[in-house]
């Protein structure tokens, strides 16, 4: 299983700390955990770098929440799922997609969505 | 009379240095079913005239370079005249680490008639080359 520990910062700049982030493979509409040896071959610099020697031990609130993350076409039908644990805009950001973009042909990007329960919060509103 | 109107936003895309003008499709509020969607200062000040080169956004259109920007979907205060739900899309053109980020999204969340809403980022479904 191809899980990291990482500390995940949100498009609002709010950090999530120790938080699993998983990285696998889609194939045909199924998908594979990958191995850490099968990663370590394709994983940008600053993702390797930014792993956390600790055990994960928070999550990231919310039902609606997904992360944000990088898809990469391997082959036709092959996919693989990256997590960014990066905010836009930062230079990592920028650092992680020019290094995917390097070995792959096909980068894309799929948004974080942050959940009505906790976005007014999040922006300074309160509850 | 009628439901829509076409605003030309600048809007920075999570890559550093890109940026384009979106053709942002808004509601009106004409008459009591058509709720307005969230058009608040901060996305004002980001209006531009009319490119000659927009990303159309039209979700329908194949032609999309961003299939999703950031936006802030957000539930409104109203029924439609069956009873669904009412939602509305408005638009965040700074990008994250930008503090009008926050800002915006506090505006929209405070705009008229405005519940909740979801924050929803930026979503590519082709290749992001062309922005770095």
């Amino acid at each position: 299983m191809a899980r990291y520990t990482m500390d995940y910062t949100n498009d609002l700049g709010i950090v999530h700390q120790l938080v699993s982030l998983r990285v696998y493979r889609v194939d045909a509409d199924e998908d594979f955990s990958t191995s850490l040896d099968e990663d370590a071959d394709y994983l940008p610099v600053v993702f390797s770098q930014a792993i956390r020697p600790n055990r994960a031990v928070c999550t990231i609130p919310g039902r609606t929440r997904t992360i944000r993350q990088a898809v990469v076409q391997v082959t036709g039908s092959s996919f693989w799922v990256i997590p960014c644990p990066f905010p836009a805009g930062s230079e990592v950001f920028q650092a992680f997609f020019t290094d995917l973009n390097q070995r792959f042909s096909r980068v894309l990007l799929l948004g974080e969505r942050v959940d009505r329960s906790y976005l007014r919060p999040y922006v300074g509103l309160g509850f | 009379m009628a439901r829509y109107e076409v605003r030309w936003v600048l809007y920075d895309l999570d890559f550093a240095n890109a940026a384009a003008v979106l053709r942002f499709r808004r509601f009106l509020s004409t008459n009591q079913n058509d709720i307005a969607t969230p058009f608040p200062e901060l996305v004002a000040a980001r209006e531009v005239a009319q490119s000659t080169d927009p990303v159309l956004l039209a979700s329908r259109t194949r032609r999309n370079v961003i299939q999703d920007f950031r936006a802030v979907e957000c539930c409104m205060d109203a029924r439609t005249p069956t009873g669904d739900a009412v939602e509305r899309t408005a638009i965040v053109p700074y990008r994250p680490g930008d503090p009008n980020l926050k800002a915006t999204v506090a505006q929209i969340l405070q705009s008229d008639k405005v519940v909740n809403g979801i924050y929803r980022g930026e979503r590519h479904a082709e290749p992001i080359q062309r922005w770095l």
